[in-house]
């Protein structure tokens, strides 16, 4: 007998002889041969519990039925599912379902879409024998999204195990049990947590649902699209629901996880599910406007684009086209990057182009590059799922790439990984990780120097310790365990970058991750498996690198090799690196960058030093700002283009792990609002270039012929379950050139006029710009606010919602204390996306690290 | 809103070290911390769930599945006497509803409430397991079986003839005199 056959099992059900492999339930060995057994618990993504006794079965020289869901299969085994017995169960189970159901079903929000209603449509009897009156419960909100319909629940505990199991929250449990059992938080209160909403998804009834779709929509009104969530960069599939007939009121009513789909496995974080509210905003752009006599005024398509191209003409004219500079988007689809960049370059020639609004300094493309050949080929994500160790530096996983911690969670909770975090401030992951390195602010770059060299012998531990400002036995610890594991993950998130020397961080990353490559474990055979993964923030950061979003190279790293664009984009294509957008703030608050287009980005807010970059921007001689909204950095602009959001336009995203999906058109843009693909198309007509694009899915095509990095990709191949194209720099591009390696910076002294340390970052419910535009965000988090911990508040006098004043050498701002337990002292932390509380007027772009005062209001 | 309670590892620092003592897991403390509470606090606070849940090391939410679970634990303040009278078969069968309509005729509360001078509180509880001598009924965890409205009349007679020789003591004590 050969090992395949021992692992394969085969079983007879209702007849049908099928096989599967050891360990399949006998509920998913049915569906295998076409057999669909009723369930309410069993959840493919969870651990079987068998509470619901749906699936029941009979199977031979088992005296009783069976639950099919907790039952694996045996060899010969002999179930049968289409009995008179096993149908009289199934009724059963449902009459007693149904015993104390309020049968709302025309004001359930699940009406129509109701595995409960289904059921009792094919398994269910007409009549239910109970003659008590029923038990009814009313609605009870669970502050403050989900509401909770308890006379609706058929007690499968999904809600409680998914909150468990994959988000390792532990929210919910059942309380009152008994006749009255129900799932609740704390005292029957209000959720303290992510605010996810899975368990609405996962709840096969109406008993969990969420306030923003309450008797919003029946299934049959809403269209449903399969797309792409536009926040973080893990790149979830979700479908978006959209309302309304015709353009004027079509809008989002919900989005929700797609089964089976993405590499996300139905999960969404709280801002896929209910961030959607940004695109049915009412301060969405509807037309161009253009600036008349200081004002901007409402124009037509082509009086705005006219102006544009005759503007931009006449300053390439005048001053030559590096006074030109591109900013662009981190958001925006693959091809709108791609033609943003063959806009700057091609049509215009210039090299200055970048997408990064908050890096202080700018890392080298190569930096980059260098880091992204050491990606895991199977994806990050699978990667992370199934590491023995992973190392988290920089990364606030929680906030930032909320599924890329739910793989860590969920390996973590088995028992075979490790996680080791080095972080300045107290984050969710220091719950699960084995050790943390609260390491000073703004040394990234130092710790991973430090740990490279004590992986490789060369370093003293009480050196690299005194300047991270760590235990020395703490950081020799975690070096070892980085050391003896027998394989890691190095995860780099956006505080690597976010300092003044992001080249130093990224070699020091890709050192550490060399050294730990070529060291065999203590009784290990072959050599140890190490890999970086780079955290993207955006949904597509990893599309704007990739093609070539940065000023120091053309799509697909190729640096200044411009002969493969050279025909196509234009003849004389720019072959000196271009200004990164701290260089071209910089040359244009120094009048020597005439005009600046800004394609969906918004420094005003983003930039560190914001007074500093209004100035830059008021001073730029023409200023285009394609967006959704009016932001701080549109309404300095002369010209404003509408542009449509990611729900209502087609093209492709590249996730953080490199792979390539589809996002899809939902809707019409609203008013007269286009896709930044054929606004760029008709820019760039007007200025003599008329591209031919009759779709997005043309801009692909010629992205594959033209950046080997994305050679082979077809919309089709992207349909499947999930995108099987995974795009992976050739480590031989990346060793291109060395960046000059300054020493990491220690910790910066402290000074007494500014005694506080500065962090700046996004937050779970806000991301960026764009979520503060959704009102079911807002509702989640409304006002700006400054963490502090317990000891700077009482020393100061200042309480848990008090007003206070942060004053920087750069700006001050006003924003309400919120007092951090465990927070660390002498640090404040700042979530950087409100627009009435711009952080950034804060920062100081030349510093490593920010340093505050705090005055009481 | 609760009051402002010392904790329990400040009240009972060493008895609730020895609970802790006697399993492998803290996990496995809680139902005893949960009566230690109980007894010295005479129900379970959020606040007393709170601290139980840092004790042991699991989430607030984990005690709550458990005092909701059961009826042992009190999570309001109950009377001197609690009076638990069986609902389940048995004793429904031989008249355990009846008992607890003559209670609540006979205390002038329902079911779930405790009587105005704090002297009782009636419950409906499940199994008791006294289904061979049912109805019956806990009175302060006691069990009284073989139960008839004569019968409650006399015990609560009884009952309230102790209060009153417990709740007036003798003058000297009264007034704090040795």
């Amino acid at each position: 007998m050969s090992d395949a056959t021992v692992d394969t099992v085969t079983l007879t059900i209702d007849g049908i002889e099928v096989s599967v492999p050891k360990g399949t339930l006998v509920v998913d060995a049915a569906r295998k041969a076409g057999i669909e057994i009723p369930v309410f618990c069993s959840h493919p993504k969870l651990e079987p519990i068998g509470a619901c006794r749906m699936c029941l079965v009979r199977v031979e020289k088992i005296p009783k039925l069976i639950t099919s869901c907790t039952l694996q299969v045996a060899e010969g085994m002999v179930v049968t599912t289409n009995s008179a017995e096993v149908a009289a169960a199934r009724a059963g189970v449902l009459e007693f379902l149904l015993s104390n159901h309020s049968l709302d079903c025309p004001f359930c929000d699940k009406g129509g879409e109701c595995d409960l209603q289904d059921h009792t449509f094919r398994h269910g009897v007409p009549e239910g024998r109970f003659e008590e009156p029923k038990i009814l419960r009313q609605k009870k909100p669970m502050p403050p999204i989900i509401e909770k319909v308890m006379s609706r629940c058929v007690h499968c505990a999904r809600c409680i195990r998914y909150c468990d199991e994959v988000m390792g929250v532990g929210a919910l449990r059942f309380i009152n049990r008994g006749v009255c059992t129900e799932p609740a938080a704390f005292m029957d209160g209000g959720l303290a947590c992510e605010q996810c909403g899975n368990c609405i998804e996962v709840c096969p009834v109406g008993a969990l649902t969420a306030e923003f779709y309450d008797l919003k929509a029946r299934p049959l009104d809403r269209k449903q699209t399969n797309s792409l969530c536009q926040y973080c960069g893990d790149g979830c599939t979700m479908t978006i629901e959209v309302k309304g007939r015709h353009s004027g009121e079509t809008h989002i009513i919900r989005t929700r996880g797609h089964d089976g789909q993405g590499v996300n496995d139905e999960f969404l974080c709280v801002r896929g599910r209910f961030g959607y509210g940004m695109v049915n905003s009412p301060e969405r752009l509807k037309q161009p406007l253009v600036r008349r006599d200081g004002e901007l005024v409402p124009a037509t398509w082509d009086e705005a684009l006219d102006l544009v191209a005759t503007r931009l003409a006449e300053i390439r004219e005048r001053h030559g086209a590096d006074a030109i500079g591109g900013i662009g988007s981190e958001k925006c689809t693959n091809e709108e990057a791609y033609l943003f960049g063959k806009l700057l370059r091609g049509v215009l020639g210039t090299n200055n182009v970048d997408y990064r609004t908050e890096a202080k300094r700018p890392f080298q493309a190569a930096s980059l590059a260098r880091l992204l050949a050491l990606a895991p080929p199977e994806g990050a994500l699978w990667r992370l799922r199934h590491a023995r160790l992973v190392v988290l530096v920089g990364a606030d996983l929680t906030s930032e790439n909320p599924w890329s911690e739910k793989q860590i969670i969920q390996a973590t909770a088995k028992d075979h990984q490790r996680v080791l975090l080095a972080y300045p401030r107290r984050i969710r992951p220091v719950e699960y990780a084995s050790r943390w390195l609260r390491h000073a602010p703004g040394t990234e770059p130092a710790l991973l120097r430090g740990l490279a060299g004590l992986v490789a012998n060369e370093a003293q531990a009480e050196q690299v310790a005194a300047t991270v400002g760590v235990a020395p036995d703490e950081l020799q610890a975690f070096a070892k365990e980085l050391q003896d594991a027998p394989d890691v993950v190095l995860l780099l998130g956006p505080r690597v970058c976010a300092g003044t020397d992001p080249d130093a961080a990224m070699l020091a990353a890709a050192q550490l991750a060399q050294t730990l490559g070529v060291r065999r474990p203590a009784g290990a055979d072959g050599p140890k498996r190490v890999d970086v993964v780079v955290l993207a923030r955006h949904n597509n950061t990893r599309g704007a690198q990739d093609l070539g979003l940065l000023p120091d190279t053309y799509p697909g790293y190729a640096g200044m090799k411009t002969a493969g664009f050279a025909p196509e984009w234009g003849e004389a294509l720019p072959t000196r690196p271009g200004k990164s957008t701290p260089e071209m703030l910089a040359a244009a608050a120094h009048g020597e960058l005439k005009a600046l287009y800004v394609l969906g980005a918004n420094p005003a807010v983003a930039f560190p030093d914001g007074e500093r970059v209004r100035q830059a921007l008021a001073g730029v001689e023409f200023l285009v700002v394609q967006d959704l909204f009016l932001t701080p950095t549109a309404q300095q602009a002369d010209v404003v283009l509408p542009a449509a959001s990611f729900a209502e336009k087609e093209g492709t995203f590249t996730n953080g792990e490199g792979r390539v999906q589809r996002v899809r058109r939902a809707m019409e843009p609203v008013g007269e609002a286009r896709a930044d693909w054929e606004i760029l198309q008709a820019v760039a007509g007007r200025l003599g270039r008329p591209w031919p694009y009759l779709s997005a899915g043309e801009v692909a095509r010629e992205i594959t012929r033209l950046v080997p990095l994305y050679a082979g990709l077809s919309y089709q191949a992207l349909d499947l379950p999930v995108s099987n194209f995974l795009v992976r720099p050739a480590p031989l591009a990346a060793a291109a050139a060395e960046p000059v390696v300054s020493g990491g910076a220690g910790p910066a002294a402290p000074s007494g006029e500014y005694p506080f340390v500065l962090l700046t970052g996004q937050t779970l419910f806000h991301s960026g710009t764009l979520s503060p535009w959704a009102p079911e965000m807002r509702r989640l988090a409304q006002h700006a606010y400054v963490e502090i911990a317990p000891e700077d508040a009482a020393t100061l006098g200042v309480a848990d919602g008090e007003r206070v004043r942060l004053v920087s050498p750069r700006g001050a701002l006003s924003l309400f204390a919120h007092v951090q337990p465990g927070g660390a002292p002498g640090i404040l932390f700042l979530p950087h996306h409100f627009a009435e509380a711009p952080a950034n007027v804060l920062l100081d772009a030349a510093a490593a690290v920010d340093r505050v005062r705090v005055e009481k209001e | 809103m609760t009051q402002a309670r010392a904790g329990l590892r400040e009240t009972c620092r060493a008895e609730v070290e020895e609970i802790l003592a006697r399993y492998p897991e803290r996990r496995s403390a809680l139902l005893p911390l949960l009566h230690l509470v109980q007894r010295e606090e005479g129900y379970i606070s959020e606040a007393a769930m709170r601290e139980v849940a840092e004790i042991v090391g699991c989430r607030p939410v984990d005690v709550f599945d458990v005092v909701t679970f059961y009826t042992v634990y009190h999570r309001q303040p109950v009377g001197k006497y609690l009076l638990e009278v069986c609902r389940t078969l048995s004793c429904a069968l031989l008249g355990g509803r009846k008992l607890t309509r003559h209670l609540e005729e006979r205390l002038g509360i329902q079911a779930g409430e405790t009587t105005a001078d704090g002297l009782f509180t009636l419950r409906e509880v499940e199994c008791i397991g006294a289904c061979s001598n049912a109805p019956a009924m806990l009175i302060n965890n006691r069990i009284y079986e073989n139960l008839t409205p004569e019968k409650l009349d006399a015990i609560l007679e009884q009952l309230r003839a102790e209060a009153s020789e417990r709740v007036a003591p003798p003058e000297g004590e009264r007034q704090g005199l040795p």
